[in-house]
């Protein structure tokens, strides 16, 4: 109710008889003096902080998520990437290689001047254990999913037999990989160079190696200069061979409980 | 329990409902069942994996056109919990002058049942989730249980609102 109605009211009240002439002008100053009730402004303030928490968001670039929910362990190089166990068995092959423009004579790779047919294999102890699946087309830089599969496109079955195109390795002390890289001609192929890691120094996931002269380093050392001659730089995948299924479900992008399924159903 | 103390349960419920509302509340991994193979090599972004947020699902939908969907979610996602905290901190406001929680406040309270509506968009969701064809996975991030939080406290508060006697501060 208004000022001006409670004012009324009283003076209702004084007419009937209810109030002395007195108590109605008390009540009337005490009225008039009486400070209005505060304006509420509070509802703004749920408004406001969702509002800044919106802006937050907005001006604040969102990270893109990763490529799969599953295979945790099996991502991008990093310095704290495990290191594999003895005695175990792992699924080994380079997922990119890259060569410099020339090979390791400073020439051309080829005499009419397209770029190298990237290829490798893959040695344990000078033993030739694998050799990539396929080769790179005119391009110093080549990768390889470590998966092919038979598609059969009449009944759209997939296949998952032999579908993992890598070396399977048993770490044992000692043992030496060795990763030969040439480029894959008609006439004479072209040595690129070679790349070795003891099977224990191995890490799981993927770890990228740089060509700097006779040494590797494991990531790009941005105070040196790239190899200007042959092999450039090789990323290594690692995958444990008991996680065979979630690779699959995850180059695949097939749920892993499909996936299991069908190795149930092709293991013997 | 002190207005100072339910105003700070009213900041955290806004605060958790902001974090809900454009923080990233599911990411989609889109799958096509036996194609899956197939389309990766075609169309390597069609596989790519995609992050949402609630509030920008909504501009998505309403941009596209679908205008009642849309308008059905602003209001009862965005509109109403905002309309509601702001009622509430005004309650709020008002008991501690030792007055009553206010006519806009009663109101609110008799539209209380369709406040019901943002836990349905939840549940839908969560259904969502569980039916998606062709191998596509959507994983819940940290936004959702944010966004229910709020919900859950703005819940809290209106139940002690209502019991509690008018007292000045």
């Amino acid at each position: 109710m208004s000022t001006l109605g409670k004012i009324k009211e009283l003076k209702a009240l004084r007419d009937s008889g209810d109030l002395t002439d007195e108590e109605f002008a008390q009540a009337k100053t005490r009225l008039l003096n009486e400070p209005p009730a505060a304006t509420s402004l509070g509802w703004v303030y749920p408004l406001l902080i969702v509002v800044i928490v919106g802006l937050v968001f907005w001006v604040k670039p969102q990270k893109k998520p990763t490529t799969k929910p599953l295979n945790n362990d099996e991502g991008k190089s990093t310095q704290t990437n495990p290191t594999v166990k003895p005695q175990h068995t792992y699924y080994i092959f380079p997922d990119l290689i890259e060569l410099a423009a020339t090979n390791p004579e400073g020439k051309e790779w080829d005499i009419d001047d397209s770029g190298p047919d990237i290829t490798y294999a893959i040695h344990l102890n000078d033993r030739e254990i694998f050799t990539a699946p396929s080769k790179g087309k005119d391009n110093t830089v080549n990768e390889w999913g470590g998966m092919s599969q038979d598609l059969s496109l009449f009944n759209t079955s997939v296949s998952v037999e032999g579908i993992i195109k890598a070396a399977l390795v048993s770490i044992n002390a000692g043992d030496t990989l060795k990763f030969k890289v040439w480029d894959n001609d008609i006439a004479a192929n072209d040595e690129a160079g070679e790349f070795t890691i003891m099977t224990t120094e191995l890490k799981l996931g993927q770890t990228e190696w740089w060509c700097y002269g006779d040494t590797w380093n494991e990531d790009r050392d941005a105070s040196r200069p790239d190899a200007s001659r042959g092999l450039k730089r090789l990323r290594l995948r690692v995958i444990d061979s008991e996680k065979k299924a979630e690779f699959i479900a995850s180059q695949l992008n097939l749920p892993l409980e499909k996936v299991n399924d069908m190795l149930k159903k092709l293991a013997p | 329990m002190a207005p100072s103390q339910l105003r700070f349960i009213l900041a955290l419920s806004a605060l958790l409902l902001g974090l809900g509302l454009f923080a990233p509340v599911m990411t989609l991994y889109p799958g096509f069942g036996s194609y899956t193979g197939i389309v990766k090599p075609l169309a390597p972004y069609l596989t790519e994996p995609r992050t949402f947020s609630l509030f920008g699902s909504i501009i998505t939908l309403l941009r596209e056109g679908s205008l009642f969907i849309g308008g059905l979610l602003l209001v009862f996602t965005v509109l109403f919990p905002i309309a509601k905290l702001g009622v509430y901190w005004t309650a709020v406001d008002h008991l501690a002058q030792g007055r009553g929680p206010g006519k806009i406040y009663e109101r609110l309270s008799h539209l209380g049942k369709f406040s019901m509506l943002d836990i349905l968009v939840v549940a839908l969701l969560v259904i969502a989730i569980k039916g998606l064809p062709g191998g596509t996975i959507i994983t819940l991030e940290w936004a959702a249980p944010a966004f229910c939080a709020s919900i859950l406290l703005t819940l809290y508060f209106s139940s002690i609102l209502k019991t509690r006697p008018q007292t000045k501060e």
